[in-house]
């Protein structure tokens, strides 16, 4: 049955033919009127014609739109818009992305290599003043031990953010005017907290405990001599 | 306000976009079959066409007839603008120097006459009734249709090529297979528009019964 009715006949294709020569104005005046007057009686033939008639305008309407649309955007959208559905870059844009890609390469590389250099020279200078040589269980045992645990950190480069973190705020107690039991160990804490700085990337902040210890120990002292050493390689 | 107008634009942007998709299809397939063009090569061709399509219909240089409408469809117009243009670079690319496109075959572009048009529309028992609701329903089906009919009834309804140029572009083995398909389509179109049609229709009625009016929403 389906196929029955899917069955185009000749008849149909003839029709078909009909109404779009009709639509072009091909037809001569006895044959329009002629077709004419089929439409009128034929209700298949009238609806398929319409149909067609339908498409047609329909069709004319929806090129009417993007014309309309074109007419009311701007030149760097359609550029926009042909390079998107492309896929096509246009030339500056590309030699920008070169350009850019190169930029980010040597940034990369510098950033690389500046942290290669700033990360040996603390592992270089970690061991001027070994915890052996500082901490000699002179002085109150609980400080002593924290202070060695943090130097042993130091030396070997682990958990830096946190000891950095607690050598800075001994730091801050040391420098105190009042007498304390970090004081005498103010320059070896300073001098760890540096090379923590140094060891951990962070080279501004090891520069500027540096340039703090130098206005406080003379070059005539050993810490004053190592300090001003360290800060010239930076 | 300000939303309204940003969503006009993006309204706009959607509909180019979707016409430089479609095309952007079958113009690269044509012009690397027909020119033997690189891909890149194709995308420059396209790019430039569009900015020239936009630059013509902004200064309305597009060709009308007697009737003072446009010859050809926006497709059409503008595969004219990507062969010239795909043409001017063979002629200044060394690379191509060797190269002879094939002859294009004489234009035979449909043009149907909207005067004829609108008298077998006027034909409809139904021509002066819901008028805008016919066009939005045919809008939304034409928009929508099944890729084959949609390349068949575009082609030759919206973009007036003709049934051998049709066969030749879609690889039909003769132009009566494309009258056959062209045909189905178009009876599918038929039924699918009635179908909807009626349903408005139904809608239409259950509200008027509902509210005991008899008006008509549009003309």
């Amino acid at each position: 049955m389906t196929y029955i009715e899917d069955t185009v006949k000749e008849k149909d294709l003839l029709n078909d033919e009909r109404i779009s020569r009709y639509m072009q104005g091909k037809m001569d005046v006895n044959e329009e009127s002629a077709f004419i007057e089929e439409l009128k009686k034929d209700e298949d033939l009238r609806s398929l014609a319409i149909a067609q008639a339908r498409l047609v305008k329909g069709m004319k309407q929806a090129d009417n739109e993007i014309r309309t649309a074109f007419s009311q955007v701007d030149e760097n959208t359609i550029k926009r818009i042909a390079r998107n559905v492309t896929g096509k870059k246009n030339l500056s844009a590309r030699w920008l992305a070169i350009a850019a890609s190169i930029v980010f390469i040597v940034f990369v590389g510098f950033k690389s290599y500046d942290y290669y250099d700033t990360t040996s020279l603390g592992k270089k200078f970690a061991n001027t003043f070994p915890t052996s040589t500082i901490i000699r269980g002179e002085a109150d045992q609980e400080v002593e031990t924290e202070l060695k645990t943090l130097f042993n950190n130091v030396v070997e480069g682990k958990d830096l953010d946190n000891t950095t973190s607690r050598l800075a705020t001994l730091w801050e107690l040391s420098k105190q005017e009042t007498y304390n039991d970090y004081t005498n160990y103010a320059p070896y804490i300073g001098w760890n907290l540096a090379i923590g700085y140094l060891r951990n990337y962070e080279k501004a902040k090891a520069k500027s405990i540096l340039e703090e210890m130098e206005l406080m120990f003379d070059s005539e002292t050993a810490i004053g001599i190592k300090v001003r050493e360290l800060k010239k390689e930076i | 306000m300000v939303i309204n107008f940003h969503r006009q634009a993006d309204e706009k942007e959607r509909r180019i976009e979707k016409f430089a998709r479609e095309q952007w299809q079958n113009i690269r397939a044509f012009l690397m079959s027909r020119y033997s063009l690189s891909k890149d090569d194709c995308a420059d061709v396209f790019n430039e066409s569009l900015i020239i399509l936009w630059n013509n219909l902004q200064e309305h240089k597009v060709s009308v007839d007697c009737m003072g409408t446009e010859k050809e469809s926006n497709t059409k117009y503008f595969m004219t603008i990507c062969r010239n243009k795909a043409l001017e670079r063979l002629r200044s690319n060394k690379r191509y120097a060797d190269f002879t496109p094939q002859q294009d075959k004489d234009d035979d572009t449909i043009h149907f006459l909207p005067d004829k048009v609108d008298s077998l529309l006027a034909l409809d028992e139904d021509y002066n009734k819901y008028q805008d609701e016919k066009d939005a329903l045919v809008n939304i089906i034409i928009s929508d249709l099944p890729p084959t009919c949609n390349e068949l009834l575009w082609g030759y309804y919206g973009h007036g090529y003709s049934l051998r140029e049709l066969a030749s572009m879609y690889n039909y083995k003769s132009e009566n297979s494309v009258k056959v398909t062209k045909h189905r389509c178009a009876k599918k179109f038929r039924e699918k528009f009635n179908v909807e049609y009626k349903k408005i229709i139904k809608k239409y009625d259950d509200i008027y019964r509902r509210y005991g009016k008899r008006k008509r929403p549009s003309k």
